[in-house]
């Protein structure tokens, strides 16, 4: 065996590798566990949740965090009480659970975590636009000419979440980089949906379109720096909508 | 100075010709196998027939594709708007039984990708003709870089789909890299569009565009196997998108 080298981490580095494991409470994790069933509809709108002590026994917890959890929930408008004889807890199924869950995992990140989320996913990005504009054939930019003109076309939050990932796969794929795109893919299914929560914003899509726009220009150009750069701005447009949402979420 | 060998060069271009109508050939097999089960029944069950053929296509000692399949026009089955009947090996140079590829196929998914745009799939719809496609990024099969070749179905007078196969590129390059690297000066294998596929000089990476010599121009010439231009000579390689082009 070859002898140890000693550390030479930084203290940042050095914090990071001790940093905790899970830095979700207890009343946080049963907040999102009910969330995401409410989001993903495994609880149905109008379904009575089980009693207090119930729910506390189920998830091994205290009663006093469920009754903490229930009340994040109530103020969240997924969950309703109702008093008397036939009251107890009630699923309230927002109309689109989708945005309903991203808005949930949104306050439960930090804004360095989402600052974090978007360094990682503007450097996949900018990799990505850098090589494409080196390496992409005519028909690669039809095609990324194609998804920004459906994102412009795009009249419901889905199509336009849609819109928005396929375009950057098809950015990464014209990089010629399976690995790359593979990245962009598993990015996507983590931090895009946020990233791009803000599109109910028309000028916020009238912005990505925009963005969209410069890229595939400089990709067509073999502009390489401006194709970074421009796909870098798009994704930290992106960041500043989400730290003010965020913000927003935090005064309630 | 260094003493090209055309007769050579043209000899390899035939051999990866070769291996790239072997892969059509079994598409054909594949093709009529899948009129046949289209005709009896257009349903996600009436594909059953396709199952030990792909098999068989994938798993045969030498084989070269990866993945193969029929991939459905949008509302070509009567119980499904879009369906890819498509089974994969991991193609790691281990044994494995194919097994089907899952794709999201419902339309109204956010992770839903519609294929009838992607060129193996809309080349064919339209021109009703064999394509080779790639080499590039297939996201939506192999997660690899890849080349698919894709050959139209068409039962009853209407256009039904493709059946296709995916091929590495990584295994094309195996297959060809020492033969490459034997030929005296620069060798390059290239698509029609001039993507490099493998080279023998070692700046030239897989993936990229050459860009000093227009291959597509090239490509555009009138027939015939070999185009000289400048000093830069294109071998083609039969009839597929592909040639090796000699540089000095």
């Amino acid at each position: 065996m070859t002898k140890t080298t000693p550390a030479r981490l930084s203290r940042g580095a050095r914090a990071a590798v001790f940093a905790p494991l899970d830095p979700l409470g207890r009343a946080e994790v049963v907040t999102r566990r009910l969330s995401d069933a409410i989001a993903l509809g495994l609880l149905h709108d109008g379904e009575q949740l089980p009693s207090e002590s119930a729910l506390a026994e189920r998830f091994g917890v205290s009663t006093v965090t469920v009754r903490e959890a229930l009340t994040v929930l109530r103020q969240r408008g997924l969950v309703e009480t109702r008093r008397g004889r036939a009251g107890g807890s009630f699923v309230r199924a927002p109309e689109d659970p989708a945005v309903a869950v991203l808005r949930a995992r949104l306050r439960e990140l930090s804004l360095g975590d989402i600052r974090d989320l978007c360094d990682h996913y503007a450097a996949i990005n900018g990799a990505a636009a850098r090589l494409a504009a080196d390496r992409a054939s005519p028909e690669d930019v039809e095609r990324m000419d194609h998804d920004t003109g459906l994102l412009a076309e795009a009249s419901d939050a889905g199509s336009r979440r849609r819109a928005e990932g396929q375009f950057h796969v098809e950015l990464a794929a014209a990089a010629q980089s399976a690995r790359l795109t593979k990245e962009e893919i598993a990015l996507q299914t983590e931090v895009a949906p946020l990233l791009w929560m803000g599109y109910d914003d028309e000028s916020a899509r009238r912005q990505a379109v925009e963005r969209h726009r410069q890229i595939t220009v400089a990709v067509t150009r073999g502009d390489s720096s401006a194709a970074r750069s421009a796909a870098e701005a798009h994704v930290v447009d992106g960041l500043r909508r989400l730290s003010r949402l965020h913000r927003e979420l935090a005064r309630g | 100075m260094t003493v090209l060998a055309p007769h050579d060069v043209a000899i390899v271009a035939q051999s990866i010709a070769r291996m790239g109508e072997s892969v059509f050939a079994d598409l054909e097999c594949l093709r009529a196998v899948t009129v046949a089960a289209l005709t009896e029944d257009p349903s996600r069950r009436g594909l059953g027939p396709l199952e030990p053929l792909c098999a068989d296509l994938l798993t045969r000692p030498g084989q070269l594709p990866v993945g193969c399949g029929f991939v459905a026009a949008r509302d070509a089955l009567r119980d499904a708007p879009y369906w890819l009947e498509w089974w994969t090996v991991p193609g790691n140079g281990q044994a494995s039984v194919p097994s089907r590829l899952q794709v999201v196929v419902d339309p109204d998914a956010d992770d839903f990708r519609d294929y009838t745009s992607l060129p193996w799939f809309a080349v064919p719809m339209s021109t009703g003709a064999r394509h080779t496609t790639g080499p590039y990024v297939d996201y939506l099969c192999t997660d690899e870089y890849a080349l698919t070749f894709s050959v139209p179905v068409t039962a009853g007078g209407a256009f039904r789909g493709i059946v296709g196969a995916d091929v590495f590129v990584r295994h094309v390059e195996q297959r060809t890299l020492s033969q490459i690297e034997a030929l005296p000066g620069t060798v390059t294998l290239v698509n029609s569009q001039g993507r490099v596929l493998v080279s023998n000089d070692g700046v030239t990476d897989t993936g990229s565009l050459v860009r000093d010599v227009p291959v597509a121009a090239m490509w555009a010439a009138p027939d015939g196997d070999v185009v000289d231009q400048g000093g830069a000579v294109l071998y083609r390689c039969g009839d597929l998108p592909l040639a090796l082009l000699v540089t000095r």
